[in-house]
């Protein structure tokens, strides 16, 4: 067996990353989990049983998972314990991110059908997943790539502003500048005309003002 | 700390340890496992707070539990993992939520705090390039100075299939870290 170079070793010693894993931080853990279980006690049962199903109605699944992770136990009887070696793909979280792969992987080889299709299939299974954003993100990165700029517009008017990364925006303001929208597209990258005006000049092409006029 | 006294008694008496005995024994390995298996990506703190949430839930369900300490790192993975996949998605849209590594609170001298925070992240940059099972397996073995049948038992793996995995990611470990410092200034 071939062991690790003396160096190699003494540098995975020094960093190792859980050198500041003391028992205080377990100890915040468990002040986390005793707060936690206070909210259960029977007294704020049917508080927090009428919250979930709020919750529920409101959001999907995502915010039942979200109070029964405050909330253990409330929403029915335990899962089955997880057996050894659990199969990962069994969590729905990871489900859900495995589309989500799939969707990047197909998109990454150009295969916008294919991303579509998965996309629709993980909207399917998970409604309120909690990979909503990225979802949404992903689709609308899908849809220029397709080069299909009404579904691609229609898709980025619908996203929140929280999702809109300054790339998705050029690529907003590059659709709606070849269209002749010229004040929507200024408008949308007006938040990066401070920090990057050339690229944004770049992006609005015609429509960019001219310096030293009002556009 | 959070069972029953007579739920504790009746659980230690059909040979199910309690939440709390599980706690004490393991809470600390777990976040161990957590920082190791986890950095750069994850809070060890909410690892470790997320799989005895888990246990909570998971041990009342138990008829018995055999190798808890199994159990436990089975979870943990589990964990790790998924959260994992998660965080690498928020950091692909470029909207990280979750804070930065919290400064370690140390006695350690500036210097040396410093020396050992480059450490650790030549050996997390270089332990980012391996698979989950080598990252695994080196932590298990390099780290936690366990044995091959020890390691075997945790990963749920045939011993001698363990030593092939070790050699592999020893190999890989060590260029990886070759390649950090060739590359770095």
């Amino acid at each position: 067996m071939n062991d690790l170079p003396d160096d190699v070793k003494a540098l995975l010693k020094r960093g190792d990353p859980a050198h500041d894993v003391t028992p205080r931080t377990v100890a915040r853990v468990a002040a986390r989990l005793e707060d936690e279980a206070a909210v259960s006690r029977p007294s704020l049962r049917p508080l927090a049983l009428g919250l979930a199903l709020l919750a529920s109605a409101a959001l999907g699944s995502a915010g039942t998972v979200a109070l029964s992770r405050v909330v253990p136990g409330l929403l029915g009887p335990a899962p089955a314990p997880l057996p050894p070696r659990a199969p990962v793909v069994a969590d729905p979280v990871t489900r859900e991110a495995a589309l989500l792969e799939q969707a990047l992987e197909a998109l990454n080889q150009r295969d916008t059908a294919k991303a579509l299709s998965v996309l629709d299939e993980r909207a399917r299974q998970f409604p309120a997943g909690v990979l909503e954003s990225e979802a949404r993100v992903l689709r609308v990165r899908v849809l220029l790539e397709r080069d299909d700029p009404g579904l691609a517009l229609a898709a980025l008017e619908r996203l929140p502003e929280a999702d809109l990364t300054p790339a998705l925006r050029l690529s907003w303001a590059r659709l709606l500048a070849s269209r002749g929208s010229c004040e929507q597209a200024i408008a949308v990258t007006s938040k990066l005309e401070a920090t990057q005006p050339e690229v944004v000049q770049a992006a609005l092409g015609v429509c960019a003002p001219v310096k030293g006029q009002t556009p | 700390m959070t069972g029953t006294r007579v739920g504790d008694q009746l659980e230690s008496a059909v040979g199910r340890p309690t939440f709390d005995e599980l706690y004490r024994q393991h809470a600390l390995t777990v976040a161990r496992w957590a920082a190791r298996l986890g950095k750069p990506w994850l809070d060890p703190e909410d690892v470790t707070h997320d799989v005895f949430l888990k246990v909570q839930r998971s041990l009342p369900t138990l008829d018995a539990l055999a190798d808890a300490e199994a159990w436990l790192y089975a979870i943990t993975v589990n964990v790790v993992r998924t959260r994992r996949r998660v965080e690498r998605f928020r950091r692909w849209f470029q909207r990280p939520e979750t804070e930065g590594q919290r400064v370690p609170a140390t006695s350690a001298s500036a210097v040396e705090h410093l020396e050992r925070r480059d450490a650790e992240r030549l050996v997390l940059d270089a332990m980012q390039t391996l698979s989950d099972r080598d990252r695994e397996v080196l932590v298990l073995f390099e780290l936690e100075g366990r044995s091959g049948q020890e390691v075997s038992r945790l990963m749920g793996a045939p011993v001698d299939r363990i030593w092939v995995w070790l050699f592999r990611a020893r190999q890989r470990f060590a260029r990886a870290v070759e390649a950090l410092e060739r590359s770095s200034p």
